[in-house]
């Protein structure tokens, strides 16, 4: 139930009755945050600074009676929460313009293998790896992908978004420095999977932070014994 | 991610980019603000991609003019969706990789820049990335990127497709950056 039937409602000249119900459930679900479609407006149009998330509902409130007035007050005040609802989360903005603007075009030295394989039979990333992030710390390079090993409880098909496994791996090996160039080592096992925690104890609550930070450790430790 | 938290990003209640699902967000920091660019669906399902800012502990402010990058035209590789961008900053321009499917649900990676990260101008049809051989010529997904000074290096994924079974592997591509026309 949208403000878009709202208006039919009230073009259609139907009881207040049911109009007022019409608007009774608007202010519901925008007070809970739900999805209410286009917005709405008063009768003059959209609200000032409030555009396209909050489109204009032109209704043709009924005027000169009092039962009139009363239905275009709770109009016009359904239409303010709901603009102030879905306008709060939209804006007009641009990111900073950058120095140094002249013209440039790319050239792509792709390499000839990839970087980072599936894993052997068994392991957790055996059947696929995917979704890679790459971040650059204290020198070393971490590669934050995702695994799947087919297994049940595993997602089905992971080329869907949805599907992540967890962050994991971090190379630990100061060839890392030089990214591309070796076949990656991984861990024997996930940091996170499925919201469980891992032997690495990995809480479910915040998988991706704490898998960082365990993934950070992991590798200082690596680095200090000059292996992984 | 951490900084947009775990509800910075959920699906729009008003609006038409993200309405329904949002996915792959991608987070720069630029001049002490984080931006994030998403893929955003709408009720006809169609996946683009969109932009906001994270402003303090306030939930994401989405661009009012999302999406930032539409659907190709008929026959393109993106006339499906689009998906995974992958944004730096580079030459004083910002530049994104995607995924873009098209109606066989072939992904390739296209390239887009913009000069205010808001207003994004797809690149030509011939700087699509695609894979060279026949077992990853239907699947190139996920980038990420890293740049040194010239140098960005891009990572992704291939594939082999249909999806299973399954070959998905991560490869690293350098690209470069020369001054020259852009035409």
């Amino acid at each position: 139930m949208g403000p878009g039937s709202v208006q039919r409602r009230l073009q259609s000249g139907r009881t207040r009755t049911a109009a007022h119900r019409s608007t009774q459930h608007s202010t519901q679900s925008a007070l809970a945050g739900r999805e209410v479609g286009g917005g709405v407006a008063s009768s003059k149009g959209s609200i000032a600074g409030c555009a396209d998330p909050c489109m204009s509902v032109r209704a043709k409130v009924p005027a000169g009676t009092g039962s009139g007035r009363r239905l275009a007050l709770i109009f016009v005040g359904v239409a303010l929460v709901l603009a102030l609802d879905g306008c709060s989360h939209f804006e007009a903005f641009t990111l900073p313009l950058q120095p140094g603007g002249r013209e440039s075009t790319l050239r792509w030295e792709p390499h000839a293998k990839p970087v980072l394989a599936r894993g052997g039979t068994g392991e957790w990333d055996s059947v696929d790896v995917l979704n890679p992030s790459i971040v650059q710390h204290a020198g070393l390079y971490y590669n934050l992908y995702s695994g799947f090993d087919a297994r049940p409880g595993t997602p089905a098909s992971p080329l869907l978004p949805t599907a992540c496994v967890g962050p994991r791996w971090a190379r630990c090996s100061p060839r890392a420095r030089s990214p591309g160039r070796d076949p990656i080592s991984r861990p024997t096992a996930p940091l996170c999977s499925q919201g469980r925690s891992s032997s690495t104890g990995i809480r479910p609550a915040h998988p991706r932070a704490s898998a960082w930070r365990a993934a950070e450790t992991r590798c200082n430790g690596c680095v200090r014994r000059s292996r992984c | 991610m951490g900084a947009f938290g775990g509800a910075g990003a959920e699906a729009g209640t008003s609006g038409k980019l993200g309405r329904t699902r949002v996915a792959d967000p991608y987070v720069i920091h630029v001049a002490g603000r984080y931006y994030m660019y998403y893929l955003g669906q709408d009720r006809a399902r169609r996946q683009r991609l969109g932009v906001g800012v994270q402003r303090r502990r306030r939930p994401l402010t989405k661009l009012r003019s999302n999406p930032v990058l539409g659907l190709g035209a008929e026959g393109a590789f993106d006339e499906n969706g689009l998906g995974e961008p992958a944004v730096w900053i580079s030459q004083g321009r910002y530049w994104m990789l995607y995924t873009g499917r098209d109606r066989k649900e072939h992904r390739r990676l296209g390239l887009a820049w913009s000069l205010d990260g808001a207003r994004w101008d797809k690149m030509r049809p011939d700087t699509v990335i695609s894979g060279g051989q026949e077992w990853n010529s239907k699947v190139l997904c996920d980038p990420s990127v890293l740049v040194d000074g010239d140098v960005v290096r891009v990572w992704f994924v291939e594939a082999m497709w249909p999806p299973r079974p399954s070959a998905c592997t991560v490869k690293s591509v350098t690209q470069s950056l020369r001054p020259r026309v852009l035409t």
